[in-house]
């Protein structure tokens, strides 16, 4: 295994050849291979001509792509990245991602990505462990993660989600409701057995909120009364947060492509919230 | 600028009271008795302020840069030669020297300063063999003799025990000395014998050194030294004070000896030849000059010295010589460049150890 | 206008004061020293006068006799070689010395910084004149050396007034000079490096060599220089602690100053000295820059 570390960690001393000659020169390789393999690893970052160039005179991503590059030249069959785009600005960062996910394509091994970015851990999996104190709390696919969290901290972990905490009061053949605290009864789908009187919380993602000026269509289980309080436009969404009557704050967000949407609530407003009941996550406390 | 005027006339009137009733001596370390100086203040209702160098080479070098403010300096003979030489001095007024006249007249009127148009005989001291009585008692090696020094035969049973003057002109002397030359021949053959005489008994020697040899002598690392007299006196008088079970006495090597008077002179630049004048004519009493004596064993030209002086150090050959000791000493003379340079050639040879 | 004038007149007051000292105490003293080597020595000592007769009295007498004379090439070869060895021991001394000050806490280093100064506020002289003391025949050192010596069957070797003396008191003198800029340079170090050397496969040995020690150039230089230069110039402790061929090259010139009083060829050596030291110097340099590749290294090795 190797690593590539948060500040590339490259040598300031010796040029890119150099440097990705280190761990080669280190595992005693024949001095007659190394230029070959040196080479062979510039080619797989896209550095070739680049070699006699020293640490300082390189951009942030190529300085990233060197240390990959040194980390690769061994073939190790697994590569621990320690937040290796943590020091690069936004854009940048999505293309190194984009350019990681290739290289991993390419080099076909195994990548470790600690990061503690949810949005760059769901971009750039295949499957996810998210750590919670030292404890692995699950290994899934992203989706699978983000979809179905197998607890309450991953569920708040990767992304926002509302955490509705209640008490079961009927359970029926996959159906269960909960009676949610300052909402009210909340229908959710799931294939766990449980039964009424346990705990249970249901995990909301946001954008799985409709949110409509008046009482709509029943279509959805779950309905709602409640005022909007904050909303944040942020361009292609838009973040509102609703108070209910009974005081239970949730969050809701609304694609600003919908169709058709021509309104936009202002803080004050009265909306209806409703949901179907396979868009909350049923989870045993 | 006003802080400025003020300023310049602090250091005027700081200039101007340091001229006041001062008399600047620039003098060998430790040259001078306390007691002589504070009698001196009284009398001149004056203060006397010292400077203090190590050889007569950092004394002419000084001069030579140019050095001022100095009223007496008191050079060694040669030294004083080349003083002269270069027009460093100022003639004295032997009217205002009433007591020149205790001087022995065999140091006055010498070659190096005819008829002492510039100089007065203060003290002296000879280059000498100085020996830790019980090592080499013990090792029943001579020490009226350079042979001691130089010749294997005797040097080697005292290897790493000995040193010599680190100074050319010394060691040279001791060597042509012992040579049977004149310790002031300039025959550069001659020279070159001295040279093949010193290489040859140098692996022996521990080091060429001229200032810790009376420390060394005294703990009793060191056996035997080429040295002057007065130190040679305060190496014993150390070792008697620190308790040693041994002496430090004077060898008189029987082929002749350096000796070294150091003269009283006025700087030509003398802020106050009138103090300086006092100063001599003082030094020259016998009570004074005796004094210094007293204090560092050094030899005395002041007849009316003599009965001031402690016995013990009257008796003492390598101070007071007999007649037979005092017609083998020398005095070293002043070198011309020339000779100079190849002094020193062949004394970078001799140390570079080729 | 006035703005511009009271720029000018502000750069100068900076540039002004420094500039005036290097001229008064670095530019003259060498065009004096400079001159001083084509003139004659003066009979009584000093320099002859330079206007003889209606004629200048410049010459090369002095650099004749320099090169021509192969013992002074041989002195100054012998004390390049102590200032070499001087600067060796100085620096395998100093290099765990600084590197144990750099690695310790804020507190320690403090101390252990001070400790390596604390020489500095006794007289240079006292401190050469301890070390007669410390390598005198009856102290414990020579005892213990010579003790040893005897069980092994060899005759006792002299410590005090030897080259090993001389070489010991270089090394204590100059030491602090070596840590002082070694330390500065290390104590810069990105611990990720030897993380990510480790990561690679490096060794103690090779994260020393490979990492820790070729960043460390730039110090390692200043602190040479540093040694190297007085070193190589010295004459106090040959004349104190050396034994009868312990001379070397600071002694000749002072000799010429002072017994020989041939002030024309002193400066010549001295000279000579200079521009041995500056060239070494200049080398020394050069070859940082050859084996860093750039002169930013160090700071990079920060980021």
């Amino acid at each position: 295994m190797r690593t590539v570390f948060q500040s590339y960690a490259l040598f300031p001393h010796m040029t890119v050849e150099g440097n990705i000659a280190f761990p080669l020169q280190m595992a005693k390789t024949p001095a007659a291979e190394i230029p070959g393999k040196v080479e062979e690893a510039l080619a797989d970052v896209r550095l070739l001509g680049f070699g006699k160039r020293y640490p300082h005179e390189l951009s942030g991503g190529q300085k990233q792509r060197v240390a990959i590059g040194r980390a690769l030249v061994t073939h190790p069959t697994m590569l621990l990245l320690d937040e290796p785009l943590a020091a690069l600005d936004a854009k940048l960062r999505e293309e190194m991602q984009i350019e990681l996910i290739n290289l991993q394509k390419e080099v076909g091994i195994t990548f470790v990505y600690v990061t503690h970015d949810h949005t760059e851990a769901l971009a750039l999996s295949h499957r996810i462990a998210v750590m919670n104190k030292g404890r692995v709390e699950q290994v899934d696919q992203p989706s699978k993660l983000y979809n179905f969290p197998s607890t309450r901290f991953v569920a708040d972990f990767i992304g926002t989600c509302n955490l509705l905490d209640g008490v079961v009061i009927a359970a029926e053949s996959g159906t269960v409701t909960i009676e949610v605290e300052g909402l009210g009864p909340v229908r959710a789908t799931t294939m766990l057995r449980t039964a009424a009187g346990a705990r249970a919380t249901i995990a909301l993602r946001p954008e799985k909120i409709r949110i409509e000026p008046t009482a709509a269509d029943a279509v959805c289980e779950n309905r709602f009364q409640g005022t909007i309080t904050d909303f944040l436009y942020l361009g292609d969404v838009t973040v509102y947060r609703v108070s209910t009557p009974g005081g239970k704050k949730l969050e809701a967000l609304l694609a600003n492509s919908e169709a058709g949407r021509t309104e936009f609530f202002e803080s004050g407003n009265t909306v209806t919230m409703s949901w179907p009941a396979d868009a909350g996550h049923f989870l045993d406390s | 600028m006003k802080r400025f005027v003020s300023l310049l006339a602090l250091a005027v009137i700081a200039l101007t009271a340091n001229a006041k009733d001062q008399l600047h001596l620039y003098n060998w370390n430790n040259y001078i008795a306390p007691e002589t100086v504070k009698r001196f203040e009284e009398q001149c209702k004056c203060e006397v302020v010292q400077t203090y160098y190590s050889d007569n080479e950092e004394l002419l070098a000084k001069l030579a840069a140019g050095a001022k403010g100095y009223d007496v300096l008191v050079p060694t003979s040669n030294a004083v030669q080349a003083l002269i030489k270069g027009g460093q001095l100022k003639p004295i007024d032997k009217s205002q020297l009433p007591n020149l006249k205790n001087i022995d007249p065999a140091y006055l009127n010498t070659p190096f300063d005819p008829d002492n148009k510039y100089s007065v005989p203060y003290a002296m001291s000879l280059t000498v063999i100085g020996y830790n009585d019980q090592k080499i008692k013990e090792l029943g090696l001579p020490t009226d003799t350079w042979a001691v020094v130089f010749d294997p035969k005797y040097v080697e049973k005292i290897k790493g025990r000995v040193t010599v003057l680190d100074s050319s002109s010394e060691l040279f002397a001791a060597a042509l000395k012992h040579l049977g030359y004149s310790s002031t021949d300039v025959e550069e053959a001659h020279w070159k014998q001295a040279v093949d005489l010193i290489k040859k008994a140098k692996p022996f020697w521990a080091a060429f050194n001229a200032s810790s040899y009376i420390k060394e002598l005294t703990v009793g690392n060191i056996w035997l030294v080429h040295g002057y007299s007065n130190d040679i006196f305060q190496a014993n008088l150390d070792a008697q004070a620190a308790g040693r079970p041994f002496h430090i006495l004077h060898g008189l090597p029987k082929e002749g000896a350096v000796l070294a008077v150091d003269n009283m002179v006025i700087h030509k630049d003398a802020p106050r030849p009138d103090l300086a004048h006092k100063f001599m004519n003082f030094m020259l009493e016998g009570r004074n000059s005796a004094e210094l004596t007293n204090l560092i064993g050094s030899g005395n030209p002041n007849k009316e010295a003599i009965k001031y002086i402690k016995p013990e150090i009257l008796k003492n050959l390598a101070i007071f010589p007999d007649k037979a000791m005092t017609s083998k000493l020398e005095q070293l003379k002043d070198m011309t460049p020339a000779q100079r340079r190849l002094r020193n050639r062949m004394w970078t040879e001799i140390k570079a150890g080729r | 206008m006035a703005a511009r004038s009271d720029g000018r007149l502000g750069k100068w007051l900076v540039i002004g004061p420094p500039l005036a000292y290097l001229l008064v105490f670095f530019a003259a003293p060498a065009l004096i020293m400079a001159l001083a080597s084509f003139r004659t020595p003066g009979e009584f000592g000093g320099l002859s006068p330079l206007l003889e007769n209606g004629k200048i009295d410049l010459n090369l007498d002095s650099y004749a006799r320099f090169f021509t004379d192969s013992i002074y090439a041989q002195i100054f070869l012998k004390s390049v070689w102590y200032a070499l060895l001087t600067t060796l021991f100085c620096l395998l001394l100093a290099y765990p010395l600084a590197t144990l000050i750099a690695k310790s806490g804020k507190r320690h280093r403090d101390l252990l910084l001070l400790l390596v100064i604390l020489p500095f506020w006794s007289n240079f002289l006292i401190r050469v004149y301890a070390w007669m003391i410390i390598l005198g025949p009856n102290a414990a050192l020579a005892r213990m050396v010579n003790g040893v010596l005897a069980w092994v069957g060899h005759e006792p070797v002299p410590l005090l007034f030897s080259s090993f003396a001389v070489l010991i008191c270089l090394v204590y003198v100059h030491l602090p000079f070596m840590v002082l800029p070694l330390y500065a340079n290390l104590e810069k170090h990105d611990q990720a490096l030897l993380d990510a050397a480790q990561d690679l496969g490096a060794n103690a040995w090779q994260r020393f060599w490979r990492i820790t020690f070729p960043l460390s150039l730039p110090g390692v230089y200043a602190g040479a220089a540093l040694v190297f230069i007085p070193a190589l110039g010295i004459f106090a402790i040959p004349d104190i602690l050396g034994g009868p061929e312990d001379s070397l090259i600071g002694n000749v010139i002072k000799q010429q100053f002072l017994e020989t009083r041939d002030w024309p060829f002193g400066s010549v050596l001295s000279i000579v000295l200079t521009v041995a030291a500056l060239a070494i110097a200049g080398f020394a340099a050069w070859v940082a820059r050859g084996s860093l590749g750039t002169p930013s290294s160090a700071g990079e090795a920060r980021a």
